[in-house]
C-alpha cells in the first residue's frame, strides 16, 4: 500500500455501511479542523462583545428648587448619552429626552416643536414625530425627588402619552 | 567552450566589485535586449506580478483610461501618508483632537500629508467609481472575469469603509456625529432575536454611547484590518486580470487558419494573429535558434512599455494630489456630544446615502444600500449577451448601458440634492440661498 494517496475513494474493503474507513477518517479530520476554526472565529467575536455596557439608569437633572425656578423648555444635556428637555410648567415639571429616534443627533427646541438637524425630523411640542424620517415620538422618562432634594431621571422608565409625564413634587 | 575560470587577483577582484555586487542583486544585465527586458520582469519581486509581455490594447489610453492604476497610485499614496500621520496621532477620546490640530500647525509638512491623506482618499473613492464605470461601459466583467468585478465590487466596499473610518479619527464635530448617525444605521439592521441590546451598534461601538471604545475600534479597523484587506484583494485582482491573459480587449479582428504560422513583414512576429491564445511566454532563454525576439502577436515588452506607463500615470496621480494639498483638509470643531452643527452634512460620497436616510432609515440606511451593492455584484451573471468585451459602447449592450448610466445618474443626482439643496435641519434650500462648506 502506497503512504500517500491521491483519492479517498480507492479503499479496497469497503464496510458494510457504504462508507470506507478512509473517507470516515477524513470527514471527522474535517469536522475537527472546521470545529476549531469557528471555535476560534467565535472566540475572537466573544472578545470583541464587550461584557460590560456603560451607563446607568437614574440621573440627577439638579436640585429641585434650582430646576422649578425655570418656566418653559430648557435643554439639559447629562452626559453623552442621556440629553433631555426639562419642561416646567408652574408646579409641575416633565422630562422629555432630545435624542432624535431615527439616527441619534440631538434635536434642537423650535417654536413649532423640535426638529433635528442631521435628516430634517420634525417633532411638535409634545414630541409627537409628525415630519421627516423619525420612526417614533420623543419618549419621556420617569421622574422622582431624590433624598437630597435633586430631581432625578429614571432612564429605564419611559413613557409614551405627554400627559402622563407631569411630575409634580411636593 | 572550454571557458578556464581565471583566479582573481585581489586587486581584480576590488576593482569588480561594483559590479559583482550589483550583478548579486538584479542577477540579470541592463534591460537594453529583449532577454534582459523579461528577465528584468520576471527575476524582480516588485515586477513580477506583471508579464513579461503584454498586449497593445492594454497600453492604449483611450482604452482604459489609466483609472485602475489611478485608482492603486492613490492607494500606494494613502498607506504612505498614513504611515507618517500615525506617528504622531493616539486614538484617544480627549487628546486626538488636540494632537491633530497642535501637529498640523506645528510639525513641518503635517499639514501638507494630512492634505494628501484626505485628498487622496476623496480621489481614490472617485476614481473607484470611474473605474467601474469603465469596466461596465467596455463589457470587461464578461467570460471568465465575472468573479473578479465582484471583487471589484468588495474593493469599492472597503474602499468607503476606510473614508468612513478614516474621516472620524480626528475627532471633531464631523468625526462623533458620523459614529452616532453610522452606529445608529447599523442598529436597523437585523439584529439577534433575544437580545435586550443591538448586537450591530455594540460590536460597532462597544458600548451604548459613542465614546473612546468606540474611536479605538475604528481606528484598529481604518489602520490595520481594512488597508490589510483591501492591499490584499488589489492583489488578488490584479492576479486574475494576468491569469485571464491581460486586460480585456476586443477579439483580434482578422480570424486566419488556425494552424498556420507566417511571418508578417512589419514584424519579427511568427505567430499566427487572431489564433486563440493557448500558448504564454514563460521565459526566454539565451540562444542563437530562428525564433529568438520573436512573441506572440502585438504584444510588447512590458519593460520599458507598460512601466513607463504605470509611471507616468502615477506621477500623474501624485501632481494631482499635491496640487489638491494647496487646499487644506478641513477640520471642524472638536466632537461636541450635546450638540450637532447644522446641518450636519457627511462628506461628498455619502450625501447620496445620507440624503436616502432622510426618507428612511431603513431603506435608505440598510436595505437599498445592500440591495444596490449586491445588484452591481450580481451584474456579471445575469448579463447574458456575450458581446461588447473591449469596446466602449458596444451597440448590441445598449439595454445594459442605458441601465447602467440612468443608476449612476440617480446616485450622482442624490449627491447634488444632499449636497447644494439641503440646509439647516435638512430642509430643501436654493443653492444660491445658502451656501455651506463641504467636506
Amino acid at each position: 500500500m502506497p503512504r500517500f494517496k491521491n483519492s479517498l475513494e480507492d479503499d479496497t474493503k469497503p464496510s458494510k455501511t457504504g462508507m470506507s474507513r478512509r473517507r470516515f477518517l477524513a470527514i471527522v479530520g474535517l469536522g475537527a479542523a472546521s470545529t476549531a476554526l469557528f471555535a476560534m472565529l467565535g472566540s475572537i467575536l466573544t472578545y470583541l462583545l464587550p461584557n460590560r455596557l456603560g451607563g446607568g439608569a437614574s440621573y440627577s437633572v439638579g436640585k429641585l428648587t434650582d430646576v422649578m425656578k425655570a418656566n418653559g423648555r430648557v435643554f439639559k444635556p447629562i452626559n453623552k448619552s442621556v440629553k433631555v428637555f426639562v419642561d416646567v410648567d408652574g408646579d409641575r415639571v416633565r422630562v422629555q429626552t432630545a435624542i432624535c429616534t431615527h439616527l441619534g443627533c440631538t434635536v434642537n427646541a423650535v417654536n413649532t416643536g423640535y426638529s433635528c438637524p442631521c435628516h430634517g425630523s420634525v417633532y411638535d411640542r409634545d414630541g409627537l414625530n409628525v415630519a421627516g424620517p423619525a420612526p417614533s415620538p420623543l419618549l419621556f422618562y420617569g421622574l422622582y425627588v431624590s433624598p437630597a432634594n435633586e430631581l432625578v431621571v429614571d432612564t429605564s422608565r419611559s413613557i409614551t402619552n405627554p400627559d402622563d409625564a407631569w411630575f409634580k413634587p411636593s | 567552450m572550454n571557458e578556464q575560470k581565471k583566479e582573481l587577483t585581489v586587486w581584480e577582484m576590488i576593482k569588480q566589485f561594483p559590479r559583482t555586487f550589483f550583478k548579486s542583486i538584479f542577477r540579470h544585465g541592463y534591460p537594453n535586449n529583449d532577454v534582459d527586458r523579461s528577465e528584468i520582469v520576471f527575476k524582480n519581486f516588485f515586477l513580477h506580478f506583471h508579464p513579461v509581455k503584454c498586449h497593445k490594447n492594454a497600453l492604449n489610453p483611450f482604452y482604459t483610461l489609466g483609472l485602475g492604476v489611478i485608482t492603486t497610485s492613490l492607494f500606494i499614496i494613502l498607506v504612505l501618508t498614513g504611515l507618517v500621520l500615525m506617528f504622531y496621532y493616539i486614538p484617544a477620546e480627549d487628546r486626538a483632537f488636540n494632537i491633530m490640530k497642535d501637529w498640523q500647525d506645528t510639525v513641518p509638512f503635517a499639514q501638507l500629508f494630512r492634505n494628501m491623506h484626505r485628498w487622496g482618499a476623496h480621489l481614490m473613492v472617485l476614481f473607484t467609481m470611474l473605474h467601474m464605470s469603465r469596466v461596465f461601459y467596455t463589457a470587461a466583467y464578461k467570460g471568465e472575469r465575472k468573479f473578479n468585478w465582484v471583487i471589484g465590487i468588495i474593493l469599492m466596499v472597503l474602499t468607503l469603509f476606510l473614508s468612513f473610518t478614516g474621516y472620524l479619527l480626528p475627532w471633531d464635530q464631523l468625526a462623533f456625529w458620523a459614529v452616532t448617525v453610522g452606529a445608529e444605521i447599523a442598529s436597523y439592521a437585523p439584529n439577534i432575536p433575544g437580545l435586550e441590546y443591538n448586537i450591530n451598534k455594540v460590536m460597532l461601538l462597544a458600548s451604548n454611547s459613542v465614546g473612546q471604545d468606540a474611536l479605538i475600534r475604528f481606528y484598529v479597523l481604518h489602520v490595520a484590518v481594512l488597508p490589510l484587506l483591501a492591499g490584499t484583494l488589489i492583489g488578488v485582482h490584479f492576479w486574475r486580470i494576468r491569469k485571464d491573459g491581460g486586460l480585456s480587449r476586443p477579439p483580434d479582428p482578422v480570424r486566419p487558419y488556425p494552424a498556420r504560422v507566417f511571418q508578417r513583414s512589419d514584424t519579427k512576429e511568427v505567430f499566427a494573429p487572431g489564433v486563440p491564445k493557448t500558448y504564454g511566454l514563460m521565459e526566454l532563454v539565451r540562444g542563437s535558434n530562428p525564433q529568438r525576439d520573436q512573441g506572440p502577436h502585438d504584444n510588447v515588452f512590458t519593460w520599458p512599455h507598460l512601466l513607463r506607463a504605470e509611471m507616468v500615470v502615477f506621477m500623474g496621480t501624485l501632481a494631482l494630489v499635491l496640487c489638491l494639498s494647496f487646499f487644506d483638509a478641513p477640520l471642524e470643531e472638536p466632537a461636541n456630544p450635546t450638540k450637532p452643527p447644522n446641518p450636519a452634512k457627511a462628506p461628498w460620497y455619502f450625501l447620496g446615502l445620507q440624503e436616502l436616510v432622510a426618507y428612511s432609515a431603513f431603506w435608505g440606511g440598510v436595505a437599498i444600500p445592500a440591495l444596490m451593492v449586491l445588484g452591481l455584484a450580481l451584474i456579471p451573471y445575469f448579463d447574458r449577451n456575450p458581446r461588447g468585451v473591449g469596446i466602449w459602447f458596444h451597440h448590441s449592450r445598449y439595454y445594459a448601458i442605458f441601465f447602467y448610466t440612468l443608476f449612476m445618474l440617480v446616485q450622482y443626482l442624490l449627491i447634488i440634492i444632499g449636497t447644494y439643496f439641503r440646509g439647516a435641519n435638512w430642509n430643501f434650500i436654493w443653492p444660491w440661498t445658502d451656501n455651506f462648506a463641504t467636506h
